[in-house]
């Protein structure tokens, strides 16, 4: 009989022990995505931008049929700036088509075409992508750089 | 069922620019067509994986005479009036069929070349197993990339021969300095000027660089083509002739700043009735390449420009590629 309840202790203990170290594991993911990406940096992909963000709580989850999503499109080259989508690695759309992203494993941003510009890998964390801005001096205004 | 790898072998790995070197071959390959050989390719895609019966196939020398002939056939043309009707079309102009709205070819021809590679790489050196009536089917796919462009019609197929030229640089890119880097035979005028693997107009590879203008730079709305006028011009030159350096990156302490060696131009002499046009001057960290894009007259310094850039938010660079 003492040996049944001993060994019920025992099962309790290892439940709790493993909710802790995957709180842990959790936690330590957290702390070390705050820690190595400051809310104010951004990271630069040719024209394209990528920076931490908190998703928006009207953004709507964004279905990835293929192996990537492209998350800055060249209209006239086809060296479109991608994002490899696999398990773990989640795409929304916010208001005005801003894409995000939630990875719980790094993945990478990189050009179709290799050659001009390598590959950045995107740790784990909540991700917007943007494109920088450029001036018009015919038309007097500022527009999204294409390429 | 057969064990899925995650890493190819050494010998795999070497292996793969035997196949590149193949399939660039096959790709850029600019033989004409045997019509004998392109009948024989043509109906057996028909039969094997169109599920077709044969058909006769017609051979035009580009594209676009490719898609005129396919307007006539769809408009209950004879097959054997089709190579006349399509001269006609050229020599006489024909406002009785609409050729407007091309469509897209069934099958790409040499143009899917990068893509058979890719099944050709895997069956042959990683062992992909496929059935014998698969197999069957992808080498009757594999030899479509012999011809042109393909529109198989219920009762004739239209083929396109390939271009009669195509020019790569070192890289293997489309690029040609004094001329169409890519050209087609026949009528319609098929040629396309690139430089570098970007398609540029006609005007900016056939100018000779010292003719180039400024005001030539200020019409182009694409950044890669901007960015091949002003390698072509001389970024140098460029600033040197019409800017005045208004900032520098040496007088900040930014890591992605000095890497990207950022500058602040005024290039208000290049345009008529400005005061004051600041551009940001950068070094592209991959390919070492100059850019050059312009910012709003708001920009006094560079701490203005790059936070423009970014939509107005301040930002820190942590990483540029």
């Amino acid at each position: 009989m003492q040996l049944k309840k001993d060994l019920v202790v025992v099962t309790l203990l290892l439940v709790r022990l493993l909710k802790i170290n995957v709180e842990i594991k959790r936690n330590y993911i957290i702390i070390n995505y705050m820690n190595n990406t400051n809310m104010n940096n951004v990271i630069l992909h040719g024209e394209c931008m990528v920076f931490p963000s908190e998703l928006p709580a009207t953004a709507t989850p964004k279905v990835v049929t293929g192996d990537y999503l492209i998350v800055a499109d060249s209209e006239t080259t086809g060296n479109h700036h991608v994002v490899d989508s696999f398990q773990g690695v989640n795409f929304f759309e916010g208001s005005g088509g801003t894409i995000f992203m939630q990875n719980t494993k790094p993945t990478k941003i990189r050009c179709v075409m290799a050659d001009r510009h390598d590959a950045i890998d995107l740790e784990p964390g909540t991700w917007e992508f943007g494109v920088q801005q450029e001036y018009d001096y015919f038309t007097e205004s500022l527009r999204a750089v294409r390429d | 069922m057969s064990e899925k790898i995650t890493k190819l072998t050494k010998k795999q790995e070497a292996a793969m620019s035997v196949y590149v070197q193949k399939w660039l071959g096959i790709g850029t390959n600019t033989d004409r067509l045997d019509p004998d050989r392109t009948t024989s390719i043509i109906n057996k895609y028909q039969e094997k994986i169109l599920d077709e019966k044969p058909t006769p196939v017609v051979i035009f020398n580009n594209p676009i005479e490719a898609w005129v002939a396919v307007c006539y056939a769809s408009n209950g043309t004879a097959i054997n009036e089709l190579k006349d009707k399509v001269e006609n079309y050229f020599v006489n102009g024909d406002t009785s069929i609409d050729t407007s709205d091309p469509v897209y070819p069934y099958q790409d021809g040499s143009l899917y070349s990068s893509v058979i590679s890719f099944y050709d790489f895997f069956i042959n050196e990683v062992g992909i197993e496929v059935p014998d009536d698969l197999r069957e089917k992808f080498d009757c796919w594999s030899d479509t990339t012999e011809l042109g462009l393909i529109y198989p019609l219920d009762n004739v197929c239209i083929v396109s021969e390939k271009p009669s030229r195509i020019n790569l640089n070192d890289a293997g890119e489309v690029h040609c300095e004094n001329g169409p880097a890519i050209n087609y035979e026949g009528f319609g005028d098929f040629v396309i000027y690139s430089l570098n693997g970007v398609t540029v107009p006609e005007w900016l590879v056939m100018t000779p660089e010292e003719d180039l203008k400024i005001e030539d730079y200020h019409k182009i709305k694409n950044a890669d083509v901007r960015t091949e006028f002003v390698r072509k011009f001389g970024v140098e030159r460029m600033l040197d002739h019409f800017g005045k350096k208004v900032d520098t990156f040496e007088n900040y302490n930014h890591e992605w700043w000095n890497k990207s060696e950022y500058e602040l131009w005024d290039m208000a002499s290049a345009f008529d009735g400005v005061s004051y046009a600041p551009h940001l001057k950068m070094l592209n960290q991959t390919t070492k390449i100059w850019h050059v894009e312009a910012v709003s007259p708001n920009c006094s310094n560079l701490s203005d420009a790059i936070k423009e850039r970014f939509g107005g938010r301040d930002f820190t660079i942590s990483a540029i590629a």
